[in-house]
């Protein structure tokens, strides 16, 4: 190399770095918000986090102050000055909540390989909003909402949650999946719905116990552990308790195996090591293109059969990936009990 | 001509005259950039006529249209500005130096070393503790200085000229490529998703924040190059004139290859590696101004037009939003191709 | 004293040779079937291998086995055609990966999946030999442009940028489409991993072809080494020897591609690893790139499950990264023996 001095590059160099160090921690791509979604450090907070949130209003008391995620792990309040009748939805578990309510939303943005909304919602006239990572802030400004409803994990850019609440009273929870139950209240109370949500999730829970009283009874009254597997690309899942169709299996009071009952999210194996699925019960679903998960290596190879309940003749049933993993509210939490209360008929 | 008590460069090159073809595009230019920027913020989810354009920059008129404008296209617009500007500059030193056309901070790997380094913060943060707490734009600078070392070191070759250092820092971009794909098969699948579209280069969601370090960084570097542009001018002939004429050949290139690849990782850090503005508007510049070198200004210019093009586009055209680094490579790709076959005119004269 | 060439009394006889190989070769393979995301105990891998538990053996016989062979193919098939490019270029950077054929099949697969919807089987082998031709022939001509002509330098150049401009279409696929990124995104960076039994027959006979056509030629090369001219007097008929060697390339990366998706460096590295062995006869190295290769595969491809369990790191990934540091060794070593770099 060509001899310089090096304290003016350093010079340069370091100037370079500090200029881009100064820019607010709000910039770039977002802070990555993985920890969140599926396990490990930041994840045992979130159900204290959630509890945190909510409202003091009385029913129905307009104008009221939520508490929820304003940014990145803070808890802020968000002022809704009357009941909201324009309600703008970002992810499937918000669609979810509102449609149980009876509220049509007005905008609906949505997984980027999905469309608007899955099939067993019925949306209406509602405006397809697109990705939820590649909102139009001038398309939602259009639509003059009077409230926003997401999750802060998928819109995990400070700076976007600062833009939304600039455009209309915006109300985020941690996240989807295993909060859904805090979510569905926490939605309900920016729309002033409580109790309706409330006897909704009294009603679902009520049923809950009553299928899993079904499925213990189908099974000889002997109460079978219960194994959650999931292709999709690149990875197999175990689910955890901390998920979605952890909760609902714990509301059935259908104990998981030992391998499945850790509070995470999912346990990830590899197609050797499938014999982990150690439920009596086997239901698996896959994410995505099947030929883009391992699902036809795992489900007609050679180790299949090894796996516990497919050699001692228990439950092993494909069940639908869109319900039971991606549900993220009553509705579809309704649908899997209604699933698994056709299953243990059918024994 | 040097003298032993000589003040400096400037004192020994002749003084440049501003060259009357250059300057008439570099206005053309400017004037056309304006024009688009008029244009871009008068499109978006519903269009804006021009009389209610002028109003709203005033910040009066309907609230919406104001806030279409002034809180979404508009930092957009500057972002792709300042982005576009920079990388131009940054590809037009480059090629400059190594006088070589093919030699830009995207082909030679600067851009995928940013691109690592972002995504491995990323992926490194998800497993929690202190790394995810690494602002993007400063892991893309590092990422972009420490490939650009690599390169200079492997290459082994004191001159930083000949084609080596491009077939190693290809290479290099070939092998970060590599690890960033792994990386990015090791994240969570919207992860992954939003990972691609930053790798491909997009100014989504991108605001006044973002642009601002990449504004700074032109404010001290441009006029840094400006100085020194009659001193790169030389640098197109042989190390031998240009030594004889005072210039010091080697420190020279090294700080005006430094200026390029700091321009370009900053660039990089605000709008991820928007592919092959870089190559072109270096190429692009010097074909309009009709000079063997490149004017860094007007590749600037050029380089603003293109990003600003090419976002426009890819944010209107179609029912959703496209990643600006999309059009950029189905549009620069092609002509990358058409450069190589259309070698140098002279050997080695031609950046 | 001897009048036949230094080469041939320093190097050990090709037998010798090949044996070797394959016997390092079993040792790889059997490292294969024992190394894998789940761990297996002694006693399993005991029982595994001799059919006495039931578990570790389908996990060993019918898991790994396959993948192995996989390896095998692939590895072979990529060695071959990488001394084939390397020869009829008389390019010692040349290798099927960096000359962009292999991004030219590659594109070819997903644009034909994604667009096309055409899947595994022999849809997949059609299309990634189309894509693998015409990169061939854009490579071709673009670095016989240049006013060097087909220098080794413009010729990997060209092939960079080619890789270049067909990356950055595959990218605009995926970005259109989540779920087709899903689909390739293991897969376009070169897996061992994803079974795909429909293409493995269609492959394997593509592949036996072009290693005909590769035995056909290998005699006319030596020739072609000598110079065109040299080649021409000597009675070879230079534009079909540098043809069918083409075709041969294509064939086999192609082949390769469609199986396990790109993988760089391998067509690059045995080359030189069989040069080094038994020198410049041709037709002695094809024959032992057609041992090292798989050697070197499948070697990478375990590394790859080592080093992130109970995940992996796909091949592909694992040669790119291992090779770039022998690429830039060899731009040096090519530097100082006065070629043109």
């Amino acid at each position: 190399m060509p001899r310089i001095r090096p304290w003016p590059l350093a010079v340069l160099v370091v100037a370079a770095v500090a200029l881009t160090g100064c820019a607010p921690a709000t910039s770039g791509a977002g802070t990555n918000q993985s920890n969140v979604a599926t396990g490990q450090d930041g994840f045992q907070d979130v159900r204290a986090l959630a509890a945190q949130l909510g409202t003091d209003a009385a029913p129905g008391e307009f104008p009221r102050a939520i508490r929820n995620i304003v940014a990145n792990g803070e808890v802020g309040e968000t002022e809704i000055p009357a009941k909201p009748q324009r309600v703008i939805v970002l992810d499937t578990g918000e669609l979810d909540n509102m449609v149980a309510l009876g509220i049509e939303p007005i905008g609906i943005a949505h997984p980027a390989d999905t469309g608007m909304a899955p099939d067993y919602l019925d949306v209406g006239d509602a405006v397809d909003l697109g990705p939820y990572d590649a909102l139009d802030l001038e398309q939602i400004k259009n639509l003059e909402p009077d409230l926003i409803l997401g999750t802060s994990l998928r819109i995990d850019d400070d700076g976007l949650k600062k833009q939304l609440q600039d455009i209309a009273p915006t109300v985020l929870s941690p996240r989807p999946g295993v909060l859904w139950k805090e979510n569905f209240l926490l939605n309900a109370a920016a729309v002033g719905e409580e109790e309706q949500a409330q006897q909704l999730l009294d009603a679902y829970e009520e049923r809950a116990a009553a299928v899993g009283d079904d499925v213990v009874e189908a099974n000889e009254g002997v109460a079978p552990t219960v194994s959650m597997l999931r292709f999709m690309a690149g990875r197999i899942r175990l689910y955890a308790n901390d998920s979605f169709i952890g909760t609902i299996l714990a509301d059935a009071g259908l104990p998981r195996p030992k391998t499945e009952d850790v509070n995470e999210l999912a346990v990830e194996i590899s197609a050797e090591e499938i014999t982990k699925a150690e439920g009596d019960w086997l239901l698996w679903g896959t994410y995505g293109q099947p030929d883009a998960t391992e699902q036809a290596t795992v489900v007609d190879g050679p180790l299949w059969g090894q796996v516990n309940a497919v050699a001692k003749g228990g439950v092993v049933r494909e069940v639908n990936d869109g319900t039971w993993y991606l549900g993220l509210g009553v509705e579809g939490a309704q649908l899997v009990l209604d699933d698994l209360e056709a299953i243990a008929a059918e024994r | 001509m040097s003298t032993s008590t000589a003040p400096g460069i400037r004192a020994i090159l002749p003084r440049p005259r501003p060259r009357r073809r250059v300057v008439i595009a570099v206005v053309t230019t400017a004037a056309l950039l304006l024009l688009t920027c008029l244009v871009a913020l008068s499109l978006g989810d519903r269009a804006t006529a021009p009389a209610a354009l002028w109003e709203a920059l005033q910040g009066r008129g309907a609230e919406n249209t104001v806030y279409a404008v002034l809180e979404v296209r508009l930092p957009r617009v500057v972002l792709a500005l300042v982005v576009g500007a920079a990388f131009g500059i940054a590809g037009g030193l480059s090629q400059s130096v190594l006088r070589n056309p093919l030699a830009s901070p995207d082909v030679l790997g600067i851009g995928a070393g940013a691109s690592t380094a972002v995504v491995a913060v990323i992926a490194i943060g998800s497993l929690g503790g202190p790394v995810g707490a690494v602002p993007i734009p400063v892991a893309a600078l590092v990422g972009g200085l420490a490939a650009a070392a690599l390169i200079a070191v492997l290459a082994r070759d004191r001159s930083l000229r000949g084609r080596r250092i491009l077939l190693i820092g290809i290479a290099m971009s070939t092998a970060l490529t590599g690890v960033t794909q792994y990386l990015l098969t090791r994240i969570d699948v919207y992860d992954a998703q939003r990972s691609a579209v930053w790798l491909t280069g997009s100014l989504n969601a991108r605001g006044w924040a973002d642009a601002l370090p990449v504004a700074i960084g032109l404010a001290v570097l441009l006029p840094l190059t400006l100085v020194l542009a009659h001193t790169s001018r030389a640098l197109i002939f042989d190390d031998d004139v240009a030594s004889g004429w005072g210039v010091r050949t080697g420190r020279m290139r090294v700080v005006l290859l430094v200026i390029s690849v700091c321009l370009a990782a900053l660039a990089t850090s605000a709008a991820g590696p928007v592919a092959f503005v870089a190559l072109v508007s270096g190429q692009v510049a010097r074909r309009i101004g009709g000079v063997p070198d490149i004017p860094p200004l007007l590749a600037g210019l050029t380089g603003a037009l293109i990003v600003l093009v090419a976002d426009t586009v890819a944010r209107t055209a179609l029912p959703f939003q496209l990643p600006v680094g999309v059009l950029t490579a189905l549009v620069g790709a092609p002509y990358l191709l058409y450069l190589l076959q259309r070698r140098r005119r002279t050997n080695g004269s031609t950046p | 004293m001897s009048t036949a060439p230094r080469t041939r009394t320093r190097r050990a006889p090709l037998t010798i040779l090949v044996g070797a190989g394959v016997a390092l070769l079993v040792v790889v393979v059997l490292l294969s079937l024992l190394i894998g995301s789940r761990v297996l105990s002694p006693a399993e891998t005991f029982g595994g291998l001799f059919g006495d538990d039931a578990v570790a053996t389908a996990v060993i016989w019918e898991l790994r086995l396959p993948r192995t062979l996989l390896g095998l193919l692939v590895g072979a098939a990529l060695g071959v055609a990488g001394a084939l490019a390397q020869s009829v270029t008389r390019n010692p950077l040349a290798d099927p990966g960096l000359l962009g054929i292999s991004s030219g099949a590659a594109v070819a697969v997903v644009i034909g999946g994604a667009f096309l919807g055409l899947g595994a089987g022999t849809p997949r082998v059609l299309l990634a030999l189309l894509g693998a031709a015409l990169a061939t022939v854009a490579v071709y001509t673009f670095a016989r442009r240049s006013p060097e002509g087909l220098t080794p330098v413009n010729m990997t150049l060209a092939g960079m940028a080619l890789t270049a401009f067909l990356g950055a279409v595959v990218s605009a696929t995926v970005l259109l489409s989540a779920s087709t990124m899903d689909q390739y995104r293991f897969w376009v960076v070169g897996a061992l991993s994803i079974p795909d039994p429909q293409t493995l027959l269609p492959a394997a006979l593509i592949a036996a072809v072009g290693a005909v056509v590769a035995a056909s030629v290998s005699g006319s090369l030596n020739a072609l080494a000598l110079g065109d001219d040299t080649a021409s007097a000597l009675g070879v008929n230079v534009l079909r020897t540098r043809i069918s060697a083409g075709a041969a390339v294509v064939l086999l990366s192609g082949t390769a591609v469609a199986l396990a998706g790109p993988i760089a460096f391998i067509g690059l590295i045995i080359p030189h690893m069989a040069r080094a062995l038994v020198g410049n006869d041709v037709r002695r190295m094809l024959v032992l790139s057609a041992v090292l290769g798989p050697l070197l595969l499948l070697s990478a491809d375990i590394i790859g499950r080592l080093i992130v369990r109970p995940s992996e790191l796909q091949v592909g990934v694992v040669t790119a990264i291992l090779g770039t540091p022998f690429f830039i060794w060899l731009t040096w070593r090519t530097r100082r023996r006065g070629d043109a770099i």
